[in-house]
């Protein structure tokens, strides 16, 4: 039985899925902008899911992924993960570098600085939206940037969320370009205790 | 073996299986941080394995095994009552490893991986137990496989062949 996350009114969870849509939304937007490709969301969904489930509702536990994770400087259970392919990333790294697609075909300290300022980017706008609307500023951490299995990728992430929940309201958004077949995933994972701070600043009842 | 495909099952995070029919494989996909608690009874072909994911459960959460010191008690208890003897487990620890911090300084504090380590060993050494082979630590992620009719412990790492443990 999943412990009870701290309550909140049908208001104050539709008020709150609406600004991580928009939030998620205007990272996209912000990847377009720094490359200079014009970079879609083909889904946004926030859903409920038990934090065990997350791995596989990205991909799967063992499957080799570039993951780009991000924290909050404030609170550890805050979590922002970019998910891709191999592949994908590395096809990522092209479009960020302008380089032509199949360019890239390993990870070096200049593909994973890129995929560290996309994480930085994505992230950043992604918390200036909540500060923006909510008035609850939030500070990324530096991104790291590693290529393993993703259940490995994602397990701080994880492990921090287990210490305080069982379940989370994740959200999640795909993006890619018609162009480059570009699909990644988008995923934040804010813990109750954060997501109960940002409503109180908000004042939504 | 060749020509043979195991039966697995997967361990889920914060989750203690166990299997004793012949085919049957336990498995804990893509560890990190987590520890994989793997425990084989010779004599009567049986196996378990526990998906560790914290060191302790902290007042008011609810006692499951992805904490060490509610699987690793329950894990050799459940196995013993189905006709162990503890002191002749095989048990092998897989994972364990210290992942690139994410977040604030309380993240980095954390080490996870070290404390879930040190909590596996030290709730093994309350029931007068200890491991007999571990891949702990390091920085990669792994995947662990019990084969219950061999007793045969594999590890995978991303990119890598399989290693016995």
């Amino acid at each position: 039985m999943l412990q009870q996350p701290t309550k909140f009114t049908d208001t104050q969870l539709a008020a709150w899925d609406e600004l991580i849509t928009d939030a998620a939304k205007n990272s996209i937007r912000a990847l377009t902008d720094m490359s200079g490709q014009d970079i879609q969301s083909t889904l946004v969904k926030p859903y409920k899911i038990d934090v065990t489930e997350i791995p596989n509702s990205l991909g799967g536990a063992d499957k080799v992924a570039v993951g780009i994770m991000l924290g909050i400087e404030q609170i550890p259970s805050f979590h922002i993960a970019l998910i891709h392919s191999p592949t994908t990333a590395y096809q990522v790294v092209d479009i960020l570098m302008g380089s032509e697609i199949g360019t890239t075909t390993g990870l070096g300290e200049m593909e994973i600085s890129a995929l560290g300022e996309m994480g930085n980017v994505m992230g950043g706008y992604f918390l200036n939206t909540i500060g923006d609307k909510t008035g609850y500023e939030l500070k990324p951490t530096p991104p790291s940037v590693r290529m393993d299995m993703t259940g490995a990728i994602l397990d701080y992430a994880i492990a921090s969320l287990m210490m305080e929940t069982d379940e989370v309201t994740m959200i999640e958004a795909n993006y890619g370009t018609a162009e480059a077949k570009v699909d990644g995933v988008f995923a934040v994972m804010p813990s109750p205790e954060i997501q109960g701070y940002v409503i109180d600043s908000w004042g939504v009842k | 073996m060749a020509g043979i495909t195991l039966d697995s099952m997967v361990v889920g995070l914060g989750e203690l299986k166990y299997a004793d029919k012949p085919g049957e494989e336990l498995t804990c996909l893509g560890l990190g941080s987590c520890v994989a608690v793997s425990a084989w009874d010779k004599a009567n072909k049986q196996g378990a394995m526990a998906h560790v994911v914290l060191p302790e459960c902290t007042p008011g959460r609810e006692r499951t095994a992805k904490f060490a010191d509610v699987a690793i008690p329950e894990l050799v208890e459940n196995l013993k009552k189905k006709g162990a003897v503890p002191r002749l487990l095989e048990i092998k620890l897989v994972g364990g490893a210290h992942m690139t911090p994410v977040g604030g300084p309380g993240m980095a504090l954390m080490r996870i991986g070290d404390r879930n380590i040190d909590a596996v060993k030290a709730e093994l050494k309350k029931l007068g137990l200890k491991a007999i082979a571990e891949d702990l630590g390091g920085n990669n992620g792994r995947t662990v496989r019990l084969d219950v009719e061999s007793g045969r412990v594999t590890v995978v790492t991303a990119g890598t062949d399989k290693t016995n443990l």
